[in-house]
């Protein structure tokens, strides 16, 4: 669906036209929205199918209930969310168990459970706190950007690396589950893994060298104004 | 084990869950000759550890990352289940009359010129006629379709979430009355976690041009707005996710009639109710 006529609209105006009935002014909203929602989404009931489902309720919550948007209200980044909270939250309690705590399971190794990782921590004599601390912005920003990077990447992978690196590092299957389902043979899924890995790895790689090359630009351009401020 | 060997091992392992860290665990064979590598190689540690953090990176993007097929399920859902939205529709050309016939009475009366001018007139006449009759026919009744869609649509919403709410025993009903004694009267329902929220009033006099029925809370003595009123058929409804959680306390609800041009909530309270 063609939405660059709506590119330059801004959210207020797209959940208009969406009132009136484009379905291409939703189309932009969810390509401006879908990233934010899906994440929180996912952090919450931390299953992909249900955060798909939350999306796509959203979405749709967005189109029967255009009108009652107010835009003095907040934002609509803010009331999309909103939505997504609510119908995450929901999903979660409906399967009878409480969101679970992420920072505890970052601090895991791959396929720790949380008790492990807890006990593991715990005997290190290091205190476990409720939440971790926020990154400072700076180290936000970046991760945001290398997140991002890795996202166009995978937008404009192969579909069967796409697939297969998917598998592996978002439902945890190991290759030969991965050949299992896929109907592959193993050599080949080993094969697309390993070269979708490697071209994930160049994007960070590359990402990385231009904000080492960003800092030291910095580093340098505060280093001359220091020197002027001397020379004053 | 040279580095070639050692990163190339490393490498396979990263590919499976957990497999880096079932190699080095390994207590012989590759494990072995692995650690015995790296205990003697910066170069492969650095690696190592540079192999840690991009798959620790990798696998929260791809986490967090929507399928790109679910843009195209989504929109699909939003066209199957979504609310009717075409625009008012327009007289199509063909419900446009079309000429009526003519007489078979008239050819005798006069000469075959002034006949067919005539007929030609007489039925560009009549079908303006018929057609701004019709035409008038059809945009008040596509109007009236239109305002019974957004009434039945309004309906549904407010069944849909009245029922989602009012299932939970935790929710608050609040009930409205006329700020002024008067027959208005209704409802608020807010979910137990202080997030959504169902406002529902009957007996409101569609609001004059350029007004509008805003709906509000008072939290701790501060009026905050919650937006403004849509009408289905008699009932004035306001229903969504608060901006805000309404926390515990005592509440006062109300809606008021405000000039549409301001954002305040400055105008004539007519309903009110309180926790």
């Amino acid at each position: 669906m063609d939405t660059e006529p709506f590119d330059g609209l801004d959210d207020a105006n797209l959940v208009r036209a969406v009132a009136d009935g484009s379905h291409e002014a939703l189309a932009a909203l969810y390509d401006r929205h879908v990233d934010g929602i899906f994440a929180a989404a996912r952090r919450i009931t931390w299953d992909r199918q249900a955060a798909e489902e939350v999306v796509q309720e959203t979405f749709l919550a967005l189109w029967n209930r255009a009108e009652l948007y107010d835009r003095n209200a907040g934002s609509l980044a803010a009331w999309l969310h909103a939505i997504a909270r609510n119908r995450s939250i929901d999903r979660v309690r409906a399967a009878g168990r409480r969101p679970r705590l992420v920072p505890l399971a970052q601090a895991a190794h791959e396929r720790e459970t949380d008790e492990g990782a807890f006990d593991r921590i715990a005997a290190t004599g290091t205190t476990v706190g409720g939440s971790a601390l926020p990154p400072d912005p700076e180290t936000a920003a970046i991760s945001a950007g290398t997140t991002q990077q890795i996202r166009d990447a995978l937008a404009e992978m192969p579909e069967e690396e796409r697939a297969v690196i998917v598998l592996a590092y978002d439902q945890d299957l190991s290759q030969s589950e991965i050949a299992s389902r896929l109907g592959w043979p193993i050599g080949t899924v080993k094969t697309r893994t390993r070269r979708a890995l490697r071209r994930l790895r160049g994007v960070l790689a590359a990402t990385f060298e231009d904000d080492e090359e960003g800092s030291r630009v910095q580093r340098t351009a505060s280093a001359a104004a220091g020197s002027n401020d001397g020379s004053r | 084990m040279d580095h070639a060997e050692a990163r190339d091992q490393l490498e396979w392992a990263a590919l499976e869950p957990g497999g880096i860290d079932r190699l080095l665990g390994a207590e012989h064979g590759d494990g072995l000759a692995i650690r015995e590598h790296l205990a003697a190689c910066p170069e492969c540690r650095r690696e190592l550890e540079s192999l840690r953090a991009s798959v620790s990176t990798i696998r929260q993007a791809v986490q967090l990352t929507p399928d790109p097929g679910l843009r195209a399920r989504t929109l699909a859902q939003v066209s199957r289940l979504g609310r009717s939205r075409s625009a008012t529709a327009q007289p199509s050309p063909a419900a446009v009359p079309a000429p009526a016939p003519p007489s078979s009475r008239w050819p005798s009366l006069v000469g075959a010129a002034t006949f067919v001018a005539g007929v030609a007139a007489s039925a560009l006449l009549a079908g303006l006629i018929v057609w701004r009759a019709t035409d008038a026919r059809l945009t008040a009744a596509d109007a009236s379709l239109a305002e019974q869609r957004t009434t039945i649509a309004g309906l549904g919403i407010i069944s849909d979430w009245t029922l989602r709410l009012s299932g939970d025993p935790a929710a608050t009903h609040v009930r409205l009355t006329a700020a002024d004694g008067g027959a208005q009267a209704g409802s608020v329902l807010l979910s137990a976690t202080g997030t959504e929220l169902v406002m529902v009033a009957s007996g409101l006099s569609p609001p004059p041009g350029g007004r509008e029925f805003r709906c509000w809370v008072e939290v701790a003595g501060e009026q905050v707005t919650i937006g403004r009123m849509y009408r289905a058929g008699e009932l004035a409804y306001w229903v969504g996710e608060l901006s805000r959680p309404i926390l515990d306390g005592e509440l006062r609800f109300g809606v008021t009639l405000v000039d549409s041009a301001t954002d305040g909530l400055s105008g004539e309270v007519v309903l009110i109710g309180e926790t």
